[in-house]
């Protein structure tokens, strides 16, 4: 996979773990998706395609899928968006 | 920021404040006094929305506060007094803000009754300056062109009487929580006009809207809620609101719920794009809402104001999206029925993906707007008991033998007409 390709699936990982919290009716799903939809954003700035990928069986889990898939390219990850992960992931476990 | 119950406030002490009639004053000075004040008066007033025709309604007032706002044909060459300026300047204030607020299209529980309690407010603060001004034209007894200014202000005590009349605690409006609204205001308030700002303009401009954006202005509808619905409870629980206003905060928990479903995105639909600026106002706001949340019901029924015309926009905003099919979709999730599809493609005529979504955003616009007037309705049935009226209000009020008195006159009168 191409870096920008591995982006492309490390958003779409994003995107499913926003949408399954959002979607919890948990009552901290609210500002854990949102704090997700940030991530998304700050991972984001030039409007990459996302990739549509099979949903992770927990919000955690396709956050560490995502988190894993940009170590691999941390050229091509915002600075500001190593903290938004590791913050996300501390509270989703 | 100032609200217009400060602003109210100042208007009110300046003009209890004036003292004895100015007698070293001339005439042309409190001509060129009353030109700003009456301008400002009548823009405050004309704002303000309490039912049936303005130019009927408020017709002789109108024509009293015209001519004063003309001023003589010649110019004046005297400075305006003092005290008139410090209330033209407030009076200023204040209509700045109702025009702001109320310009295009005012709530439905800001005109009517909480409308004519603030112009009540306004007024009386008028009739005081009034009477002031007559009262040192009076004592200087000026010749000539003069006596059609003392005309003017004569009818203008009288027609602003009725207000005066009023005590101060039957004045107290809904609309007195408006405010200055600007976003270099510290804490939540400038947070939420800076996103509000950014927010309306992602949103009425085509180019600019964007899934992400929809999403996050959606999930920050949910967030307002949410804080709105703790503050209330909180104020419940602390008894500064009765249990009757349970209805708002039962509204905001279905606007909290309507809007987080609005804002929960299918990962396989989209609209692309860059929102830069508002990501930086949803995150400064959603940590104002965090650690920030409003302290009074005053500040929540703010923060609501500020919310709905986004709610609004939201939902139409939703609805076109959907019915002009500019959403996109991942094609393989539209089915084998649809055909190869690889990747993401605008939305076939078709497919309504988006119509949940749609859906969620009205029915959360609905269900704000009635927190919103439910909570301005229930504060209104808290206030305290309507005092009697009387003149003047506050500081003697009619003794209680005198009451008893023309009570005692009024039965023995009444028995006198039926035993004839």
């Amino acid at each position: 996979m191409t870096p920008a390709e591995t982006l492309a699936v490390a958003l779409g990982h994003v995107r499913n773990a926003t949408w399954q919290l959002l979607g919890n009716n948990q009552p901290d799903g609210l500002t854990l998706g949102m704090e997700c939809l940030d991530l998304e954003a700050l991972l984001n700035p030039d409007d990459l395609e996302p990739a549509v990928v099979e949903a992770e069986t927990s919000p955690a889990v396709s956050l560490s899928e995502a988190g894993r898939l940009l170590e691999a390219i941390p050229e091509h990850v915002a600075p500001a968006a190593w903290s938004v992960v590791a913050s996300l992931t501390e509270k989703l476990a | 920021m100032a609200t217009i119950a400060d602003l109210l406030a100042r208007l009110d002490r300046l003009a209890t404040t004036l003292g004895p009639p100015d007698e070293a004053n001339g005439l042309e000075s409190h001509v060129a006094g009353w030109m700003p004040l009456a301008q400002q008066t009548l823009r405050a007033v004309s704002s303000l929305q309490t039912g049936g025709r303005p130019e009927r309604v408020s017709a002789g007032l109108l024509a009293i506060l015209g001519p004063l706002e003309k001023g003589p044909r010649r110019p004046i060459e005297a400075f305006p007094l003092e005290h008139l300026s410090d209330l033209a300047l407030t009076m200023g204030a204040i209509s700045d803000v109702l025009v702001e607020h109320l310009g295009r299209q005012p709530r439905p529980e800001f005109v009517g009754r909480e409308a004519t309690k603030l112009e009540a407010g306004i007024l009386s603060a008028v009739h005081l300056t009034a009477r002031w001004s007559l009262g040192s034209l009076e004592r200087q007894n000026p010749p000539g062109t003069r006596v059609s200014t003392k005309r003017l202000l004569r009818d203008l005590v009288a027609i602003t009487e009725p207000w005066a009349l009023i005590p101060p605690a039957n004045r107290s409006s809904i609309l007195e929580d408006l405010r200055i609204r600007t976003n270099t205001t510290p804490g939540l308030q400038g947070a939420m006009v800076g996103w509000v700002d950014e927010a309306l303009l992602v949103l009425n401009e085509r180019h600019r809207t964007t899934s992400w954006a929809m999403q996050a202005i959606a999930g920050s509808l949910a967030l307002i809620s949410h804080t709105s619905q703790n503050a209330i409870e909180q104020a419940i629980h602390n008894g500064r609101l009765p249990a009757a206003t349970r209805p708002a905060s039962e509204a905001l928990e279905r606007s909290v719920t309507a809007w987080r479903a609005a804002a929960t995105w299918p990962p396989y639909l989209r609209l692309g794009g860059e929102t830069i600026d508002l990501r930086v106002l949803t995150r400064d706001l959603q940590q104002h809402l965090h650690e920030d949340p409003p302290r009074t019901i005053a500040d929540t029924r703010n923060l609501l104001h500020l919310a709905l015309p986004i709610a609004k926009a939201h939902a139409a905003t939703m609805d076109r999206l959907v019915r002009t099919h500019d959403l996109w979709i991942h094609g393989p999730s539209l089915g084998p029925s649809a055909g190869y599809i690889p990747s993401w493609e605008p939305e076939p005529w078709w497919s309504h993906q988006g119509l949940s979504l749609a859906k969620t955003a009205q029915l959360g616009h609905r269900a704000l707007s009635k927190a919103s007037a439910t909570l301005a309705a229930d504060i209104e049935r808290t206030l305290l008991d309507p005092l009697p009226l009387g003149w003047p209000p506050a500081r003697s009020q009619p003794s209680r033998r005198a009451d008893e008195e023309r009570r005692s006159d009024r039965s023995r009168s009444v028995r006198r007409g039926l035993t004839r």
